[in-house]
């Protein structure tokens, strides 16, 4: 399959993790930015996004509370939050109600993000036949 | 009370009489003759019999030398024959019993029987010679005899102590009687003042009543002898008369008083005590029984009773030194003499003892011996009181030894245990300071840690895109440097075209683009971790002690930097001013602003509006070595009545676990430290306002 199908669509209020991000794996994915949530949902009406990358924690709302928020409306796309804390009660709620299919942390491994969205991609791909 | 012994006595020498001569002579060798024990006596129970009746009456001899008629309300007649052996003609006679009511003195003169009356019903001043005791002329030619009466009425005792003598023998009789007198009474008066003088300033009891007793034993001392009368009313026979029951009552409840007091009786002998009470009794009734005029049963009353009371203080005493209660030595031996004296006044009067001035006065002498006595009892009392308080001293002195030696212990242990308390503390304390530290510093370096993440990922993530575009750029490099090879502007131009369609393939517009956004990241990724590291640097210094100029613009900006990552939905206005440095240690006021700062976000956490917090740094207007700083939030805020314990260790409203309390006792120290102040303003759903004002001089 041709990886540049994954449409990806990573949020962070750091414009330079954006940059960072699209660089690192434009290559391989299609690779969508939004520096907030409110951008991602503009992104989500357009694009049919397969991945969904946030950041957690954001000026406006957090990743997890996003998250929440969009089950309803894109229950398709396959969430993983890539965040730079490591609290336990965060994850499990990212986990539990956020239905997160994994948490990434930064300084993020290029190697283990991109072998996370093969398996994302791989059950998102399971989920839509 | 001699009277009551005389009367006692009396009767035990009753038989013991002399003989009886009808004819008193007076010889030259004797200037002053005894009359009294050799009169005939006739009692008038009528009352009503006139001289001349009584003359024809049979008048009966008495026994002794100083005749006591009894108390009666009868007339008694008195009668003696004298003669005259000497040349001297101006005789004087005196009856020595200044406290008969009535006297009259029947001598014969010229023309017929003549009357001299006196007595103390009679005015004092009507007399002819001013003496208590009752004079009348008797002029008898040598070797004639003459007869003289005396009609004698008295409520009270009658004595018959009848002198005989020449004018001069009599005054000097009666001038020796005064010096004595006046010896007996100055000696009184000295004690009764010296212990009155004492009383005011010891204020014990016994003096005061040893003061009433002397008093009223000195009145009637001299009441027996008519001194009162002579000097204090001599115009009012009717006091005179009252005194003499008066004062010898009076006498024996004021020495009962005193024994009480001076012996302790109440504590030591409570039986006696209450009997020396109902010994009041009879003299009171003796007292109503003389105001309504009923003298003779008042007269035998007081006279029994004072004979009970002498043997009652007698017995008392005795008690009292058998138990060895030093002051009543002198008390008994005061009392003894005392009744030795009335014992040899009545002895005198039975004539069992001669008649002299010495005799005569045994009762004074032995009463101003009591008085000495009693004043040095007194004064031995005073001695045991300081003996025992010297003794109370000794023994509370070596009580206070002792107590202070158990209470030295006692503050040397409690001293260690205090210190050991206090070791304890500072250890806990210091350990709190340190887990408030470490807590402080973990927070922080959760922060830092989430902080530093992007930073360091804006570096670490850029580097393989980094590598990757390189990697592009250097294909179409390479390409371009092919082209070196070809010469032919046909091949050069299809050669270009390849590179051209490379380009598009790798996307050059874009490539260039992200290399210089790559740069960017990884240029602003490093930027920004070496500001967090820079930051921390300073909080790595809270252990130094040293000082040094600190700039606290800096400070506050460090740690902003390293809150960062909490401070993203709040909204931070920095007013910070040209300040001077400040003269501290760096870390410790880091520690200060990020506990202040800290508490900021905490209390804008959960508001509904945005959170706003604003630092403002400036010199004090009012003067310039002081700087302040001021944290205000539009928070929580604090409540008035938790407002006097926010500096307190472990006051905290944080839930447990999130907080430790000590925030504020640490940045209170810190200020205290510093010498400087810190000032908290608030109000709830409003926010808060925390000054800082710091020296920037020392």
């Amino acid at each position: 399959m041709n990886s540049k199908k994954i449409k990806i669509l990573y949020i962070d209020d750091e414009l330079l993790n954006l940059s960072a991000f699209k660089a690192s794996f434009r290559r391989e994915y299609e690779v969508f930015t939004a520096k907030s949530t409110k951008v991602a949902r503009e992104v989500l009406e357009k694009e049919e996004v397969h991945i969904i990358i946030s950041d957690e924690k954001m000026p406006e709302e957090t990743g997890v509370q996003f998250f929440k928020k969009i089950l309803t409306e894109y229950p398709k796309p396959i969430r993983i939050l890539l965040t730079g804390y490591s609290e336990k009660h965060i994850i499990d709620d990212a986990l539990e109600n956020g239905k997160v299919f994994k948490c990434l942390y930064k300084p993020w491994n290029e190697d283990l993000i991109k072998d996370t969205i093969q398996k994302a991609f791989d059950l998102w791909s399971s989920q839509n036949v | 009370m001699e009277k009551t012994l005389s009367s006692l006595l009396f009767l035990l020498f009753l038989n013991c009489c002399f003989a009886n001569q009808k004819t008193i002579e007076f010889n030259e060798f004797s200037k002053i003759i005894e009359v009294g024990g050799k009169v005939e006596v006739f009692t008038d129970s009528s009352n009503q019999l006139s001289f001349e009746q009584v003359k024809n009456e049979t008048f009966k001899p008495v026994k002794n030398i100083v005749p006591n008629l009894e108390t009666t309300t009868y007339t008694h007649w008195v009668r003696f024959e004298i003669k005259n052996n000497t040349n001297i003609e101006d005789l004087l006679l005196e009856f020595s019993y200044p406290t008969i009511d009535l006297v009259n003195f029947y001598q014969k003169g010229k023309e017929g029987w003549e009357v001299t009356r006196t007595g103390e019903s009679i005015p004092y001043y009507n007399r002819k010679y001013l003496d208590p005791n009752f004079r009348f002329d008797c002029k008898i030619q040598k070797g004639k005899k003459k007869i003289y009466y005396f009609e004698l009425k008295s409520s009270d005792a009658i004595q018959l102590p009848i002198i005989f003598g020449t004018k001069d023998a009599i005054f000097e009789f009666g001038s020796k009687r005064l010096i004595l007198s006046g010896v007996y009474f100055g000696l009184m008066l000295v004690m009764i003042f010296y212990n009155l003088f004492i009383y005011t300033l010891v204020k014990d009891k016994s003096y005061i009543y040893y003061v009433i007793y002397s008093v009223i034993i000195l009145l009637t001392q001299t009441t027996l002898q008519g001194y009162p009368f002579k000097y204090l009313w001599p115009s009012s026979p009717i006091l005179a008369k009252y005194s003499i029951f008066f004062f010898p009552a009076l006498v024996g409840i004021a020495a009962l008083l005193f024994m009480n007091e001076f012996l302790k009786t109440k504590k030591n002998l409570p039986t006696y005590y209450k009997i020396s009470h109902y010994l009041f009794i009879p003299y009171f009734l003796a007292l109503v029984l003389c105001l309504l005029g009923n003298f003779k049963f008042s007269y035998k009353l007081i006279e029994i009773t004072a004979g009970i009371v002498s043997l009652f203080m007698l017995v008392v005493a005795v008690i009292m030194v058998n138990r060895k209660y030093e002051a009543a030595r002198y008390f008994l031996v005061a009392w003894v003499i005392f009744l030795i004296g009335v014992i040899v006044y009545i002895l005198k009067d039975l004539g069992v003892l001669p008649f002299n001035n010495f005799t005569r006065y045994t009762m004074q002498i032995g009463s101003a011996i009591e008085a000495v006595l009693l004043s040095f009892a007194l004064a031995s009392k005073i001695n045991s009181y300081k003996k025992d308080r010297l003794e109370a001293l000794l023994v509370n002195q070596k009580i206070v030894r002792e107590q202070n030696v158990i209470l030295e212990q006692k503050v040397t242990n409690r001293t260690r245990e205090l210190n050991s308390t206090l070791m304890n503390l500072k250890q806990a304390q210091s350990k709190l300071v340190e887990a408030e530290k470490m807590s402080s510093l973990g927070l922080l370096t959760a922060g830092i840690a989430h902080e530093i993440n992007n930073p360091i990922n804006f570096v670490s993530s850029n580097i393989h895109p980094l590598r990757q575009d390189i990697n592009d750029f250097k294909t179409i490099l390479n390409e371009y440097e092919k082209l070196q090879k070809f010469t032919s502007s046909e091949v050069l131009e299809e050669k270009l075209k390849e590179i051209e369609e490379l380009k598009k393939e790798l996307d050059y517009q874009y490539l260039k683009e992200e290399l210089d956004i790559i740069i960017n990241g990884i240029e602003e990724g490093a930027s920004r971790t070496a500001e967090i590291v820079r930051g921390l640097r300073t909080f790595s210094r809270i252990d130094e002690n040293e000082l040094s100029k600190v700039d606290v613009n800096e400070g506050i900006e460090s740690t902003l930097i390293l809150v960062r990552n909490k401070t993203k939905d709040i909204e931070i206005l920095k007013e910070l001013g040209d300040i001077p440095k400040v003269f501290c240690n760096a870390g410790k006021l880091n520690q200060l602003f990020m506990n202040l700062i800290d508490n900021a976000i905490y209390a804008v956490k959960d508001i509904n509006e945005k959170g706003r917090i604003s630092i403002k740094s400036d010199v004090k207007s009012n003067d310039k070595h002081k700087v302040f700083i001021q944290i205000t939030d539009n928070g929580k805020g604090i409540s008035a009545d938790i407002m006097n314990k926010i500096f307190d260790p472990f006051f905290t409203t944080k839930d447990v676990g999130e907080g430790t309390g000590l925030g504020l006792s640490i940045v209170k120290s810190i200020v205290d430290e510093m010498e400087g102040q810190i000032k908290v303003e608030s109000a709830v759903g409003q926010g808060t306002t925390i000054t800082l004002i710091l020296n920037n001089e020392i």
